[in-house]
């Protein structure tokens, strides 16, 4: 078997590449024509006059399988449009071409080129849309429904019909319109309860209560009580009574939380892997978004406050649809601004194992506290190699092995934890 | 077994077939230098029979077939040994041949037949596209090759075949690799593609009828060359005819929901229902308002005595909200057990747009009527009679921009309850059999002709309705003293809301948002739709492109504003789709905001795809309410109508105007495509050029279907030909010429005509023309192959020359064919 297999490999071998420009037009039917055609020539020059009776069948065959497809498609003009401007990934979506046909003869056989996301079928992923038959002189709402499977701003190459009918030996190609892109967001999972802020014994109940601190609006005053910070302390009343005050503040009505996404790590890793930290992250800043939190996404050097409003979510889903992870590399300098970790309470960094570990080294203590690694993995290897035991709390996914229920069970367990720490510290 | 052979029967032998036709082709080659036919039989059909077995066998996985002649679940090196030792199969027989002594073939037939046994153990065991492929190329090659070498007629035979078999192959297989992907469709004919084929197949059908008509009679392309004598036999039978007297419509009247147009004064009780009620069913019940309620502080008593009388509502009883929510189809306003489900039938021309009510007050949510509008107007309608008839008129509405002429419509009220006739816009009279007194009608304040003093008007009721109208052209000439519409003072200022407003017209600026930002947005609709300065337009100009702009907004009735959408507006404009209401708010609104004033109405839409062709009525549904809105111009109203779908209204064109607007229509389409219209262009610019040429073979073409006729009709038509080529190359038609010397001439100029040929059409020509019927028969069937030979040449002669380079047209002179000898 293995001779076969030499010799299948020695018979498929590219001992030329030079010449491959010069003979690719061979692997195309139109080319096999030419060659039949301009053989059948010399054979009926040279050898009989028979041969141009072959020719003659080519030339017209050759004719027909040009012209009629570029007739067809000079006739023809089109659009394309979603039922809706905007989905999520794996939703299915009802997908319109709208076909003038201006001959007065029907066109058969016309395929719509564009990417699989949008132009195949959803049953068959990969298998093009077809048109059996344009009717003459029409106006043809052809309809189908696609998935896209990758978060994207569709369509992301030309649209266009093609077509090669009767033969198949040369394809005419006609650019159509689209009216406004589909975007799709990246997937979102659903997320049960959400992790204790700590430091707050009200936020359980959200409950506005007095409390010390820079958060929130002055109550009132109070006596010093040993924990207080010094900076709290009101001055002038200390001086006027002679012993020391401190400010009372109410508690935030809403509740802050920092996600970061490590846009340099996603970058240096595999396409699975990256849209998958793209997804936990739409999903996290979400269920904060859901529950009124106020988010602050750090994400691709650059900082965005995310409040619960539809406008707000639909601008923050809109970019990381369009995100481009091969866009531009940033500097160093965005680097650090973007993993700068701001002052609230609970942080989530969205990572890979390497990243987060080198990151770790280089994080102030004073950041640390309150920290959640989300580390997204593909390999089983790397996973047990890389101690991350040190980075604290964490959630590690591996992205080969059902990525969602481990996402969800990691963050419940994780909700539960930071409950249970809280009411610790409080007893 | 029966599947298995369902399996077998439904392989694709495609390919199979082509091999084994481009094997046969080979074979034929072989046979000539071969030594022992015999043996070469054996060889083939062999090949051939194996490959077949394989081919069926291949891929069946059935308990019946036996596990060793499963090929497929072979090995692969077996499977490239089996494949190698077919392949080789001739060189191993010759060089067996050689051995035993015999001579053998050619080396080079040996390879051919290598290849002609890769093709068909390719196609045997094919299961991938590349398989396919290369068998076909390999079955092309093949055939080529012996087309080439072979100079035998079977091979002829083959090769046609072969070259239907492989154009199939190529589409079948272009085919097989997109059907899976196909999609279904929804389309609408641009043009009615079978009336046209029809009316071609008339043309073509009295083309070939008239030239066999014309054929079948007497010489007539002789006339001019000999003299007649009396008058042909024919006479028009169609003269014989008389008028009919057509076919009336019976009119019905056992049944009481006829289709007839019968006026009846038939007063029933019905369950019909009203306008409100239609407009629930169709749209949606209005959302509840919510109330906004400030913070109430008791003031004291202050108010006195004469302003705690009743006081009357200013309110419209009946208003028309934007915020709608949808609702089930509401069968209790639905009639049972009837014989129609319309709301009236109309009789007269369609798409039209009868309305029901108007409203000139929009507060954000609801459209209502001032109660000024519903006061009916003073001396408004009169009493007239007309051919016997008792109508009502409405005021005089002599204008500029409505067309004299009057229009008729009639409608039958079926179910429906109101007091008010639908009508068109510009109504100018209605009558109601036998209702002949003037306090019968009303018109109200917005312009509707009413029946007062009745809670509806009686089912079954008949209207006959006269009605103008508009032409516009006056408002769209900028030059026109009439283009200016808005004025100054209807346009309201911020902070003079609350002022009363001397001008009436004025209660149709009204605004919930303000001016200013409805006169920007609406400008800068007009000048992305017109691409011009909005000051070089007319106010016309200005509604038309507002219009233009929302008629591209898809009419989606299922899309409602959201709960806490305040401004409608701004939400279609955003959304760019809406119900046709919110289409007709929005259009109102931004007319208004060009200081235009415009109100919204409620009425019924008469679809021309509701008409129904053997009644000859169109019926009106309770699903074709709609809503649209009315501009004013110079004391009328003209309708306009902003939503996709439904047909502009009509407006009157002169010939010239709509000549100046084709004209413009025809210079846009030009600067579109431009590269169209030069191709268009330089075709035109040759056919002119070689229009001789390309009439003469035009006509020689249409006369090919001569030559299925009997043989003394094509000599007529033969000579029909030659006059019209005549004809066609301006040639004059020679005075006191001869037959013969003319037919000479003609027939002269073509140089495969020999003069034998001249001789024989010249005395077939002359023995119809002057001979007996008998002989002349006789005479002619005798030499019919030959003429018919002379007769393809003279059609062949017209298609001949349209290729032919240098001047054709030359030797039809009239002077040069009297030149020619004729023949002894």
């Amino acid at each position: 078997m293995k001779y076969f297999l030499a010799l299948n490999s020695s018979l498929n071998h590219d001992f030329c590449p030079w010449a491959n420009d010069y003979v690719y037009w061979l692997k195309k039917p139109i080319g096999w024509v030419v060659l039949a055609f301009s053989a059948s020539i010399l054979l009926g020059v040279c050898v009989s006059n028979q041969a141009f009776l072959a020719s003659a069948a080519i030339f017209a065959l050759g004719v027909v399988g040009v012209f009629w497809p570029w007739i067809a498609m000079f006739g023809m003009q089109g659009r394309l449009s979603w039922h809706q401007l905007r989905c999520e990934e794996g939703e299915k979506i009802r997908t319109t071409l709208s076909l003038l046909h201006r001959w007065p003869w029907p066109a058969w056989g016309i395929v719509v080129e564009a990417d699989d996301a949008i132009a195949s079928h959803v049953e068959a992923p990969g298998e093009s849309i077809c048109l059996s038959r344009v009717p003459a002189a029409s106006k043809s709402d052809f309809e189908w429904q696609c998935q896209p499977s990758r978060r994207g701003c569709y369509p992301m190459k030309e649209v266009r019909l093609s077509t090669g009918f009767p033969f198949g030996i040369w394809t005419a190609y006609r650019t159509l319109t689209v009216t406004k892109p589909l975007i799709v967001w990246p997937k979102l999972f659903k997320l049960v309860d959400v992790p204790s802020q700590p430091g707050s014994r009200c936020n359980g109940i959200g409950t506005v209560t007095e409390q010390t601190g820079d958060e929130g609006d002055w109550m009132g005053v109070r006596p010093f009580r040993p924990g207080d910070s010094l900076r709290q302390v009101h001055w002038a009343q200390t001086a006027r009574r002679d012993s020391l005050v401190v400010f009372e503040r109410q508690t935030r009505s809403r509740q802050g939380v920092s996600i970061s996404f490590d846009s340099v790590a996603a970058r240096a890793t595999q396409d699975s892997q990256r849209e998958w930290m793209v997804r936990i992250l739409a999903s996290l800043t979400n269920h904060f978004m859901s529950h009124s939190w106020q988010v602050q996404a750090q994400f691709d050097s650059s900082t965005t406050y995310l409040t619960s409003n539809q406008t707000s979510k639909q601008k923050w889903m809109d970019r990381l649809a369009g995100w481009d992870a091969h866009a531009e590399e940033m500097s160093d300098a965005e680097t650090k601004a973007a993993s700068k970790t701001s002052s609230v309470a609970l942080k989530f960094i969205i990572s890979t194992p390497e990243s987060a570990l080198a990151q770790w080294r280089s994080l102030p203590k004073v950041e640390r506290a309150g920290l959640t690694w989300v580390l997204v993995t593909s390999n089983e290897e790397e996973q047990h190699r890389l101690d991350t035991s040190i980075l604290g709390s964490q959630i590690v996914i591996n992205v080969d092995r059902q990525p969602i229920s481990q996402l969800q069970l990691q963050w419940q367990r994780l909700c539960q934890r930071s409950s249970r720490t809280k009411v610790g510290a409080e007893a | 077994m029966i599947r298995s052979v369902a399996v077998i029967i439904r392989k694709d032998w495609s390919t199979m077939v082509l091999a084994i036709i481009a094997s046969i082709g080979l074979f034929l080659l072989r046979l000539q230098g071969c030594d022992s036919e015999i043996w070469l039989c054996f060889d083939f059909l062999f090949i051939v029979s194996f490959a077949i077995a394989v081919h069926v066998l291949n891929g069946v996985n059935r308990p019946v077939v036996p596990m060793w002649l499963r090929f497929h679940e072979y090995s692969m090196t077996v499977q490239y040994l089996i494949g190698a030792t077919v392949i080789a199969t001739p060189l191993i027989s010759n060089l067996a041949q050689t051995i035993l002594g015999a001579r053998g073939e050619a080396t080079e037939l040996v390879w051919l037949a290598m290849l002609q046994n890769a093709a068909i153990w390719q196609a045997a065991i094919a299961r991938t596209k590349r398989q396919e492929w290369t068998s076909f190329l390999l079955s092309c090659f093949l055939m080529l090759f012996g087309v080439a070498t072979s100079d035998r007629n079977g091979m002829l035979i083959i090769v046609i075949p072969f070259g239907l078999f492989a154009a199939w192959w190529l589409m079948a297989r272009y085919w097989k690799t997109i059907e899976r992907g196909f999609v279904a469709v929804e389309s609408v004919p641009l043009i009615r593609l079978r009336m046209l084929m029809v009316l071609l197949l008339c043309f073509f059908t009295a083309l070939v009828g008239g030239i066999a008509a014309l054929g079948g009679k007497s010489i007539a392309s002789l006339n001019g060359f000999m003299p007649t004598s009396g008058g042909n036999r024919d006479a028009d039978p169609s003269a014989k005819k008389g008028v009919g007297n057509g076919d009336m419509l019976v009119a019905a009247k056992e049944e009481a929901f006829t289709f007839g147009p019968v006026d009846s004064d038939l007063f029933l009780d019905s369950d019909a229902p009203s306008m409100y009620d239609i407009a629930n069913d169709m749209f949606g019940v209005p959302k509840d308002r919510v109330k906004q309620i400030n913070k109430a502080i008791a003031l004291s008593m202050q108010s006195k005595e004469t302003e705690q009388e009743g006081t009357e509502s200013k309110k419209a009883d009946r208003e028309f909200s934007v915020m709608r929510q949808p609702t089930g189809r509401n069968s209790a306003t639905r009639p049972d057990q009837t014989g129609s489900q319309a709301a009236f039938h109309l009789i007269g021309k369609v798409p039209q747009h009868l309305r029901m009510e108007a409203f000139n007050t929009f507060d954000g949510v609801e459209w209502t009527r001032s109660t000024s509008l519903d006061v009916p107007q003073s001396d408004a309608v009169k009493m007239s009679n007309i051919y016997g008839k008792p109508w009502v008129t409405l005021k005089d509405r002599k204008s500029e921009i409505t067309y004299p002429v009057r229009e008729r419509l009639t409608t039958k009220l079926i179910n429906i309850k109101s007091e008010r006739i639908a009508s068109p816009s510009l109504l100018s009279n209605a009558q109601i059999d036998r209702v002949d007194r003037e306090d019968f009608f009303e018109l109200t304040g917005d312009g509707q002709l009413i029946m007062p003093g009745r809670e509806f008007i009686p089912q079954l009721t008949v209207v006959h309705q006269l009605f103008q109208i508009p032409q516009l052209h006056a408002l769209r000439e900028s030059s026109n003293h009439l283009s200016r519409i808005a004025k100054p003072e209807w346009i309201r200022k911020p902070g003079l809301e609350e002022l009363v407003m001397p001008d009436p017209l004025a209660c149709y600026m009204q605004s919930p948002i303000d001016f200013k930002s409805l006169e920007t947005w609406s400008s800068a609709i007009i000048r992305q739709q017109t691409k011009t300065e909005i000051s070089s337009l007319t106010d016309w100009q200005k509604v038309e492109a507002i219009v233009e702009h929302l008629r591209s907004f898809e009419v989606d009735t299922n899309f409602l504003p959201n709960q806490d959408s305040e401004d409608v507006i701004s939400y279609v404009l955003k959304n760019e789709r809406g119900p046709d209401y919110l289409l007709a708010t929005t259009a109102a609104m931004l007319i208004r905001g060009q200081g235009i004033p415009c109100r919204f109405i409620n009425g019924f839409y008469a679809s021309p795809k509701r008409y129904l062709a053997r009644a000859g009525l169109t019926e009106v549904l309770q699903q074709d309410l709609h809503s649209w809105v009315e501009v004013y111009a110079h004391g009328l109203w003209i309708p306009v109508e902003p939503s996709a779908g439904y047909a502009i209204p009509r407006d009157y064109r002169s010939w010239t105007q709509w000549a100046i607007q084709c004209w413009w229509g025809c210079r846009d389409y030009a600067i579109r495509n431009p590269i169209l219209i030069l191709f268009c262009c330089l075709l035109i610019g040759v056919a002119i050029a070689a229009r001789c040429r390309l009439l003469d073979a035009s006509c020689s073409a249409v006369f090919v279907i001569t030559q299925f006729f009997p043989t003394t009709t094509r000599i007529r038509l033969c000579l029909m030909l030659l006059r019209i080529r005549l004809w066609t190359w301006n040639v004059l038609k020679p005075a006191h010429a001869t037959v013969r010397k003319w037919l000479d001439a003609q027939l002269g100029c073509d140089a495969k005509l020999s003069e034998r040929d001249r001789n024989l059409v010249i005395e077939a020509v002359q023995r119809m023309a002057y001979g007996a019927k008998d002989s002349t028969n006789t005479w002619i069937y005798a030499n019919r192959i030959e003429l018919g030979r002379i007769h393809r040449v003279i059609i062949q002669r017209g298609i001949r020359e349209l290729f032919q380079s240098g001047p054709v047209g030359s030797q039809w002179n009239s002077n040069d064919m009297m030149k020619v000898t004729p023949s002894p």
